[in-house]
């Protein structure tokens, strides 16, 4: 009822404005107006064609636009062309600049924008303007509050007649509708109905500030998706990437639901039973988007499509629930993108050519965080913009970062698919910065590699002389020896191999003299080998460490010995009998006895020799 | 060769030149490496040390299944509560969370969630957090949670390498790491998603067994102390430590008996035991409980019989004479176990020591829970064990077990008597209760490991030692060409050798059956976080029933940020969690009454349940439903345990009324009063229009195969607020009183004036209690401790992360400001346990009598036959916890208290009454200098 109200005080104010103010502004006149407004979408944008005349002696270069303060609160978007004759394609770069203007001497509930023409109007001249304005929330849903079976009205509040502080000789309207019920409107003179399209006028010669309030109340089940909040932050990875993450918190905006909400009406008659509900939401990604994800804040959500095409990338995402009137959610979606087709350089600088709003369709943005982040190591950022925002910078830290990269922050309110436009973030970048975490990456487990071949290799005990070190120390020179010891022993064991083999070849080619030599070169290898172990078993019996093995090494020593003996023994016999030239059965009668002893005598070494080696 | 001359002389007495001698020798081995001997050692320690590391990998990738599959979130139910408390702990800081009382859970008693919940895993997952944040990895709190089981499911790969190498040798570590790497039975705790306290438990109980037993071993006091750290973490993390703190007594006890006793087992069970007792002391949840709880006492015994057998040796040393020695030791035995018995009889007796809980009774018989407490025995994972899942958790290890036991037995060791002992008792255990499977399994695993690696090892001797000999014989054939001369046991050679061959073939075939068996059971069975239902489509696609968080998250959504929520307990997690709403009751299970109420609220009449559920505040009801999905752990077939817990405390719902000749029925066949109580009325509302299945008639239950017997449901209290897409989730608004002028007229209730002094004194103290702890409104719990402790704190300027020195400094403090207020503890203790008293005797066939009738529970009544009251020791509690709700409700401008006031005389909370309350059991002067000092505490 407030609105009523004030419309009502609003008229009063213009009636009495009217009469008392003549136009005192200039001396321009509207010599044609012709406004379309579109309805069939929860926004409103109203195209309006206005000729200008200049009436009056002095040269205009302004042209005040009106709006009144309940309508200029919902104003989103708005633009002026210059209109060059029928047939011509609209020049996009043609906008005309758009002031706030205040003039004195009007009242403050109205508000006006004054549009800067590109050249001064003289007396008796002429021009069309093309004025594109966008409106949000300026449809109402009435009743406020509908059950799941009712369908949803909205209510729609204007003039019929083209508020402008200049006298306007002709002037008409149209509005346009969705194809569905229109449950009233204001019938003034000259209404006419088309289809779903309603005509006021034309008017003609009508006085400054003339005022015809009009109502339209029909039905729209289009869902009023709202974003209260979107906060959008694309961060740059000079590797290649531009990472892109949406957090949308969503309202539907039409009539609040009210009574209960019957899912077996809403499968069963989707159309009738919750025909105003929200059930997806359509977003038209740039083209190459890829590792497209859709979440919230207890996990992914799985109702999702993405259609591909090289023009462009749809995804279609579905709430977990459908929306109805008042219901809330929350989301996140995050794509990725080829950098290459969006950073550019400049001049030395780089910049960043990103599109501004959400990619979603018919979605209206209460408030709008952009968030750009860059790689660290980024300096001398500025922002260019389309259109007015507030900016800001803060710092964020993420992988691997040290001072934090810096994010250049733009917000607005009130944003409407119109303010997709590109806007440019620049700024200077080295190259070699991008080494700089691969780099701390590597330098870390350098020093985790470096820190541990250290501890390794560096004695860390405390005391030197403690009885423990001691210990330890001698220990370990006890394990050096045996390990000596074991590796000598190892070496004999080979000699007899060497040994064995010259006895196969004797086998074979019969050559006594080698076998002999054999026999000579390997005895006296042992010989020096024994003396090698002298000292080391004579170190062992000192230690008091070893006394624990030493029985073991000891036994070793003597095994080993005893089987030289038997291998020399066998040897030398086997050469006896080939020179004897006593072969078959009496030979292997003589050596049996030491074969099977030599074969006892290896397996102990050998077993001994393994358990020393797992000390 | 000079310098090893040298070494004999100087190496003991000069320093330098014998590490000068020390590192020529080294250069002279590796120079030595072409040796073989040296050269395969160093292979061995290359080839283990990367098997190891295979394994930790695979350990950790195996568990990654659900997060390939479905994505990397929280599964079940309690995981949900611990990445909640971890958010909270990364978000506040330890500090608050400490002190957490948490109001959204429990409504309106509210939950102390800093003393009842084992910390371990939230500051084990915080403290990683707080790593990788620190150097610089960006990681978010959920990932932490999602990959910490399978974190310490590798590291658990290692204990299992150095435990296995302790009780037997290398080889056996290593199997049974691999083992445990990929046992479904311990999987299934540990895939990633499982945030559960048995994640991070598992591996702190198998640490702690292992410096034990090496502590054993040595004889080492920084091992045992070292176990004691260990004990201290599994305290921290779960409640299972009792299986710890009574197998080691155990263990020590049988080892004093079978003479193994030694000095080592001295050291190294004290330390253990002293230290680890005085630690656990400090988690809040266990508290006091070593030295006052029977389950602990086993513990206790074994620590005196151990100072005891000590003294005798000492005694006996003295005296020298067998004889005297003998006389005495009979006197001294008499008079211990008179002394032990007397304390423990007037310990029980004075209620000092607390008797075994239910959990515990249940694990020793296991038909306990059937009988005494269906609350334990509701949870599926306390049923006792089919063979099926022993088979299905164990596979070939089961077979395995025995093998190894033999092995253990014919080498006894202390190591070896410890793990059969773990092994055979935990296989006890997991025979009674499914989830005890999980402490089973590292036992099991080492003990088949040692059965695998010692059949192995004597195969491959056997095989290797065979063909040296072979090799010999054939060097031997040629030269001689003599046949004749073999021994006997060359002749059973190729039979032993191929049987051999054969035997290795077989175990590497049951052992890689059991690898394809885990992996085949890890990624079907427990890799779905039960949370998202899938299901194979028509067309042999993949269905995803997103339902319940689509329930969930309306919930969060749609509805105001202060309603209350009534579900059965199983959801009272996740709707916490993910719908971020208040909740009746939850998954912790301190309070059967609470439960109790919702229990009876289900199995009610709508009118019955509408009153039960006013007193109780609620604004949504939800229920799980699976008749369209044919998803059947739904709530209607849990609803016998709703029923039957519901019924042990509330005589009025008794089990036979829903049943059919002991048959459980939905068609029309069914109980009437099953067909018209909430949960029926909720399940099925609107169900009887909606074909589930072609060729079926309307209403069919999928989930049963059933038509439903109630088609025609009308709600008169209750509207559907919300229904998930495959009608899984169900929400109900209830609607506010609508006529509430009848009962106000016959019931004016005016509250008397002369007490509001009083309660004024109450709603002040509650509000110091607000402000201090965090919106606490129904108990005093929680701030004291915040003010002993900001008081202890105070005094150290360095906060409580500073330095290790000053947070010991800090515990022991805080433990001695504690000891002087056990008297708060005893407050605590009656006020946790409120719910299970024993209120007073009801009418049984009086319907409002909302009065609790587990007789077994408490010594403490109300005498009064016609309306619910608490004890009168509690009242002050009680009123006091009411008079904040009231006073809170008055502030905030809602009336749902002044509501349930208008049902006179018959709700929970009645304002009269609790003024009565009030007057009768006034603020006593401990309770008004509390306040006093609260309140200049808030004013600093």
């Amino acid at each position: 009822m407030g609105f009523r109200f004030d419309l009502l005080l609003l008229v009063t104010t213009l009636v009495l404005l009217s009469t008392i103010t003549p136009t005192v502004l200039s001396d321009l006149i509207l010599s044609k107006v012709d406004r379309r407004i579109d309805l069939t979408s929860q926004i409103v944008r109203v195209t309006s064609t206005l000729k200008v005349e200049n009436a009056g002696p002095d040269p205009v270069s302004e042209v005040l636009l009106t709006f009144p303060e309940i309508q200029a609160k919902d104003l989103a978007y708005l633009t002026a062309t210059l209109n060059e004759g029928k047939g011509k394609v609209k020049n996009p770069g043609s906008n005309l600049l758009i002031n706030v203007a205040k003039p004195e001497e009007l009242p403050p509930s109205l508000i006006f924008h004054s549009v800067s023409l590109p050249k001064a109007l003289g007396e008796g001249d002429s021009l069309t303007i093309d004025v594109f304005a966008v409106f949000t929330h300026a449809l109402r849903p009435f009743p406020e509050e509908i059950t799941q079976a009712d369908i949803q009205l909205v209510l729609f509040q204007d003039t019929a007649h083209y508020l402008s502080p200049y006298a306007v000789k002709v002037q008409s309207l149209t509005v346009k509708l969705p194809k569905a019920r229109i449950e009233t409107y204001t019938k003034l003179e000259n209404t006419n109905i088309h289809g779903s399209d309603i005509k006021y006028g034309p008017y003609e010669n009508l006085p400054p500030f003339s005022y015809a309030p009009i109502a339209v109340h029909f039905e729209t089940n289009q869902p009023f998706a709202v974003a209260q909040e979107l906060v959008r932050e694309i961060e740059i990875s000079h590797w290649g990437n531009v990472q892109v993450t949406e957090h949308y918190s969503v309202v539907h905006q039409g009539a609040k639901s009210k009574g209960e909400f019957s899912r077996l009406d809403f499968q069963a008659r989707p159309h009738l039973r919750g025909a105003s509900a929200l059930r997806n939401l359509v977003a038209k990604l740039p083209p190459r988007a890829h590792s497209i994800y859709y979440r919230d804040e207890i996990g992914n959500i799985s109702t999702s499509n993405v259609w591909g095409d090289p023009k462009k990338t749809e995804l279609l995402i579905e709430p977990r629930y459908p929306l109805f009137g008042g219901w809330r959610t929350t989301f996140t979606i995050g794509y990725g993108l080829p950098l290459q087709d969006f950073l550019f350089g400049l001049e030395g600088k780089r910049y960043l050519n990103f599109s501004f709003g959400s990619p979603i369709n018919d979605l209206v943005t209460d408030n709008l965080i952009v968030k750009v982040v860059l790689p660290e190591g980024s300096n001398d950022i500025s922002i260019s913009t389309p259109f007015p925002v507030k900016q800001g910078q803060e710092t964020k830290i993420s992988h691997l970062d040290v001072a934090g990269r810096p994010v250049a922050v733009l917000e607005k309110t009130n944003v409407v698919p119109e303010h997709n436009q590109y806007f440019q973030v620049f700024y200077r970048f080295n190259k070699l910065s991008m080494l700089r975490e691969p780099f701390m990456l590597i330098s870390g487990f350098f020093i985790l590699f470096v820190s541990c071949i250290v501890y390794m290799h560096v004695d860390m005990s405390i005391s030197k002389s403690s009885a423990s070190y001691l210990a330890k120390l001698q220990w370990d020179e006890v394990r050096a020896t045996i390990q000596q010891v074991g590796s000598i022993i190892s070496q004999c064991l080979s000699k007899h191999e060497r040994l064995e083999a010259s006895l196969h070849d004797l086998s074979r080619t019969g050559d006594v003299q080698a076998c002999k030599t054999a026999r000579k070169t390997a005895d006296s290898l042992f010989k020096e080998y024994s003396k090698e172990l002298k000292p080391l078993l004579s170190f062992l019996q000192s230690s008091p460490q070893a006394t624990q093995i030493l029985p073991k090494v000891e036994e070793l020593v003597a095994k080993e010995k005893e089987l030289q003996e038997r291998l020399i023994a066998k040897h030398s016999t086997i050469v006896d009998c080939y020179e004897k030239k006593i072969g078959g059965r009496e030979l292997e009668n003589r050596v049996a006895s030491h074969q099977q002893k030599v074969i006892a005598l290896k397996q102990e070494v050998e077993d001994l020799l393994d358990y020393i080696e797992e000390i | 060769m000079a310098v090893t001359k040298t070494e004999p002389i100087n190496g003991s007495t000069n320093k330098p030149s014998s590490s000068t001698v020390l590192l020529k020798s080294d250069l002279m081995s590796t120079l030595s490496l072409k040796s073989l001997k040296l050269k395969t050692k160093q292979q061995e320690l290359l080839i283990r040390v990367s098997i190891l590391c295979l394994v930790y990998v695979l350990a950790f990738i195996t568990r990654l299944f659900s997060v390939l599959r479905y994505e990397s979130m929280i599964h079940e139910f309690d995981p949900y509560f611990n990445y909640r408390t971890t958010l909270f702990l990364t978000e506040k800081g330890f500090y608050e969370f400490w002190n957490w009382f948490d109001s959204e859970s429990w409504y309106p008693l509210g939950r102390i969630i800093g003393g009842t919940l084992y910390p371990g895993l939230m500051v084990t997952a915080a403290i990683m957090y707080w790593g990788l944040r620190f150097l610089r990895f960006a990681v978010h709190i959920r990932e932490v949670c999602v990959l910490t089981a399978p974190f310490f499911a590798s590291n658990t790969t290692l204990v299992a390498y150095f435990f296995g190498k302790e009780i037997w040798d290398t080889g056996a570590g290593l199997v049974a790491a691999v083992l445990i790497a990929i046992c479904p039975g311990y999987i299934s705790r540990s895939v990633a998603g499982s945030y559960d306290n048995e994640g991070v438990a598992i591996f702190a109980l198998l640490l702690t067994f292992y410096l034990f037993v090496k502590a054993v071993n040595t004889g080492s006091l920084a091992w045992g102390l070292a176990s004691a750290f260990g004990y201290f973490y599994m305290v921290s993390a779960w409640g299972g430590y009792v299986f710890i703190i009574n197998l080691i007594p155990l263990y020590v006890l049988v080892l004093l008996i079978t003479g193994r006793y030694s000095m080592r087992l001295y050291v190294a069970y004290n330390s253990m035991y002293v230290l680890g007792m005085l630690l656990a002391m400090q988690i809040r949840f266990v508290g006091f409980q070593h030295v006052q709880s029977g389950e602990h006492m086993a513990a206790m015994g074994v620590f005196f019989l151990m100072q005891g057998f000590y003294f005798l040796g000492w005694v006996k040393h003295l005296l020298g004479d067998k004889k005297k020695f003998e006389a005495l030791l009979r006197i001294i035995v008499t008079c211990a176990v008179g002394v032990g018995a007397i304390a423990l009889g007037v310990g029980t007796a004075s209620g000092y020591i607390s008797p075994w809980t239910g959990r515990f009774y249940s694990l020793l018989d296991p038909t306990y829970a059937k009988d005494h407490i269906p609350i334990i025995a509701s949870v599926s994972e306390h049923q006792p064990t089919a063979w099926s899942s022993f088979m299905f958790d164990f596979h070939i290890l089961l077979f395995l077990f025995p093998a190894g036991l033999y092995f253990c037995f014919k080498r006894l060791s202390d190591a070896t008597i410890f793990i059969v002992m773990y092994g055979l008792t935990s296989m006890y255990f997991a025979g009674v209760m499914v989830r005890l499977i999980l402490v089973a399994t590292p036992a099991v695993c080492l003990i088949s490991a040692i059965a695998v690696s010692a059949t192995i090892k004597n195969l491959t001797t056997l095989l290797r030692t065979k063909s040296k000999v072979s090799q010999t014989g054939s060097t031997k054939g040629t030269s001689g060409g003599k046949g004749s001369s073999k021994s006997l046991p060359d002749q059973s050679q190729p039979f032993q050798r191929n049987g051999a061959i054969a035997l290795l073939f077989g175990a590497f075939y049951l052992l890689s059956r059991y690898a394809i068996h885990c992996t085949w059971v890890t990624s079907e069975a427990y890799s779905s976080p039960s949370i998202v239902l899938a299901a194979r489509g028509a067309h042999g696609n993949r269905v995803i029933f997103d339902d319940y968080r689509e329930a969930y998250y309306w919930l969060r959504q749609n509805t105001p940020s202060d309603a209350k929520v009534m579900s059965w307990w199983d959801y009272g997690y996740q709707i916490t969690a993910m719908g971020n709403r208040t909740v009746i009751v939850d998954n912790n299970t301190w309070n059967n009454t609470h439960i109790a109420t919702v229990g009876r609220a289900m199995s009610s009449y709508e009118d019955e349940a509408y009153e039960i559920m006013r007193s109780l505040d609620v604004n949504y009801v939800l229920v799980v439903f699976g008749g369209v999905t044919g998803y059947s752990s739904d709530d209607i077939n849990k609803f016998l345990w709703m029923v039957r817990i519901g019924g042990g405390v509330f005589p009025v719902i008794k089990e036979p009324d829903y049943l059919v000749n002991g048959e459980y029925r939905v068609d029309k066949g069914a109980a009437p009063k099953m067909l018209n109580c909430l949960m029926y009325k909720l399940s099925y509302y609107r169900f009887g229009e909606l074909v589930t299945e072609y060729g079926k008639p309307p209403g069919y239950d999928r989930a049963r195969g059933v038509e439903i017997g109630n088609k025609d449901i009308k709600l008169e209290h209750l509207e559907e607020a919300f229904t998930t897409s495959n009608w899984i989730v169900r929400i109900y608004k209830i609607n506010p009183l609508r006529s509430s002028t009848r009962d106000v007229s016959s019931h004016p209730t005016q509250p008397p004036s002369h007490s509001n002094t009083c309660f004024q004194h109450r709603k002040l103290k509650l509000d110091h209690i607000q402000q201090s702890c965090n919106n606490s409104t129904s108990t005093t719990e929680g701030a004291f401790c915040i003010m002993i402790s900001k008081h202890v704190f105070d005094y150290f300027p360095v906060g409580i992360s500073s330095s290790l020195s000053s947070i010991f400094l800090k515990v022991v403090l805080y433990l001695s400001v504690e000891g002087h207020w056990t008297w708060r503890r005893r407050e605590e203790g009656s006020l946790l346990k409120m719910g299970n008293k024993y209120y007073g005797e009801c009418h049984e066939k009086s319907i409002h009598c909302l009065k609790p009738a587990n007789k077994e529970a408490s010594l403490e009544r109300e005498t009064d036959n016609e309306r619910w009251a608490p004890p009168p020791q509690t009242w002050d509690l009680t009123s006091s916890a009411w008079a904040g709700l009231y006073f809170r409700s008055l502030l905030m401008g809602s009336d749902s208290i002044c509501l349930t006031l208008q049902l006179g005389n018959r709700g929970m909370g009645p304002l009269s009454s609790l003024l009565k309350w009030n007057e009768v059991d006034l603020p006593s002067r401990e309770e008004k200098l509390r306040n006093d000092s609260r309140q200049l505490l808030s004013a600093q």
